[in-house]
């Protein structure tokens, strides 16, 4: 039970279909405490990964995630831009010339992921951001669709434990305490991709 | 000659701040701007940064302005995918983007090195745009000036009877006063001697600011008719002060 190229690219078309159809949720919890574009920024960041992959189906997942991670840096206009990029370039480099990764080579990979959006976006847990959905479904030491499965309601709940914090990073902390009660955009978004991994990364 | 890239979330704020600089040093400075996904789109690229940083290239190095937040996390990636080498010459600049641009484009264009052309952007941050009280300028101000005379004689009098430097003051009668283009020549001309310049705006009753420094002689305000004094003092004040007197008996270009 590996991840192979075929999951990759079905779990990058499930994430776009998704981020899509929450376009505008992702854009009313934005507004609410940031400056409303994440939906759009997403979808469109979601779109342009679309179209490079149409140049992958015989590139090694290397390869794949970087050309991924590229597209959302220049396509995505908001902060979560360069944290998503660096997130799949991170998972890129973790990958090198795979074409499919051993679960015990994924969850590496995908720490690495994590680590690279938490040096990048200098946040830590409890900051209110898409690491505390991220960060939430790293380590699950299981078969790997059931660490899926487990990842993805892990970084369910902690995208909701975003509700009740204060904002310390991005345009949301500049609302400080006002920013308690509303859940954070990029901790959605996250969970909308591990959601997706779940339902798509191995095969069904 | 040192680079400039303008890193803004907006196509036509990156365009305005290039317009800005290149109105200081007439073109001089390869100012380039990246600004939003594509005209009408907000965000930051980092494809457009890299393409920026390229086009902005050369032996001196390239200094990089931002503005909101992630401006600068795309800046920092755009940084790390340049080759090693070029990267070396590459710095981002966390001086406020208007003042820090223009500051860096006047102090690029005296030929100065990538790190002070840096250091004269981060001086832009202590610029004080609004003057807390003008009403009362600081006491004893008036006491070691100096009417001009002639308009070119070297008529400088010693400021002190140490002789450790010259003042003179100076009626500026062009038609804009100490703004844009003539405060760029201004502090070029300031810059190429190597006595500490300092310079006041006696109307307003201001505190000295650096004469070398285009956003400090900017914020000074010094319009058409105000008295300036300006302050030298160094081993070569008194060309410095004739030079000075000069150019704005000229009418500052």
């Amino acid at each position: 039970m590996d991840v192979t190229r075929e999951g990759v690219f079905k779990w990058l078309e499930r994430s776009a279909q998704a981020l899509r159809e929450n376009r505008d949720y992702l854009t009313q919890l934005d507004a609410a405490i940031g400056d409303g574009d994440h939906g759009a920024n997403m979808d469109r960041g979601f779109q342009a990964v679309l179209t490079r992959l149409k140049e992958m189906a015989d590139q090694d997942l290397g390869t794949v995630f970087k050309a991924v991670g590229m597209a959302l840096v220049s396509s995505v206009g908001g902060a979560a831009g360069p944290l998503y990029g660096t997130f799949f370039m991170q998972l890129g480099i973790a990958s090198g010339a795979k074409a499919a990764l051993t679960p015990e080579e994924w969850v590496d990979a995908f720490e690495a992921g994590v680590k690279g959006v938490i040096k990048r976006g200098k946040a830590g847990p409890g900051d209110k951001t898409m690491i505390d959905a991220l960060r939430s479904a790293v380590a699950e030491g299981k078969p790997l669709d059931e660490a899926l499965r487990l990842a993805a309601a892990a970084a369910e709940k902690g995208m909701k434990d975003t509700i009740p914090m204060v904002a310390r990073k991005g345009r949301a902390s500049y609302l400080g305490e006002r920013s308690a009660g509303h859940q954070d955009p990029g901790a959605t978004s996250s969970y909308l991709l591990l959601r997706a991994a779940a339902e798509t990364l191995v095969g069904s | 000659m040192v680079g400039l890239v303008i890193v803004a979330h907006s196509f036509k704020l990156a365009e305005g701040v290039k317009e800005l600089a290149d109105q200081m040093t007439g073109g001089k400075v390869r100012v380039v701007a990246a600004g939003g996904l594509d005209e009408e789109t907000l965000g930051t690229s980092v494809e457009r940064i890299v393409a920026a940083i390229d086009a902005a290239y050369g032996p001196e190095g390239v200094l990089v302005f931002m503005d909101l937040g992630s401006a600068v996390m795309s800046a920092e990636m755009a940084l790390e995918m340049l080759p090693p080498e070029r990267r070396a010459l590459v710095r981002l600049c966390p001086a406020p983007l208007v003042e820090g641009a223009v500051a860096a484009a006047v102090q690029a264009s005296l030929g100065g090195t990538l790190r002070e052309v840096d250091a004269a952007a981060r001086r832009a941050a202590e610029l004080k745009k609004v003057e807390e009280d003008v009403s009362e300028p600081p006491a004893g101000h008036e006491k070691a000036e100096v009417e001009r005379g002639g308009p070119s004689e070297p008529d400088a009098v010693d400021a002190d009877s140490e002789g450790l430097g010259l003042e003179l003051v100076l009626t500026v009668n062009n038609e804009h006063g100490l703004h844009a283009r003539p405060a760029a020549l201004f502090t070029q001309t300031a810059a190429r001697f190597k006595s500490a310049v300092t310079v006041r705006n006696l109307t307003r009753g201001t505190p000295a600011a650096n004469a070398k420094s285009l956003i400090q002689v900017l914020g000074l305000g010094v319009e058409r008719g105000h008295r300036i004094a300006v302050s030298v003092r160094g081993p070569d004040q008194q060309e410095a002060l004739k030079a000075i007197a000069d150019l704005i008996e000229g009418g500052l270009g």
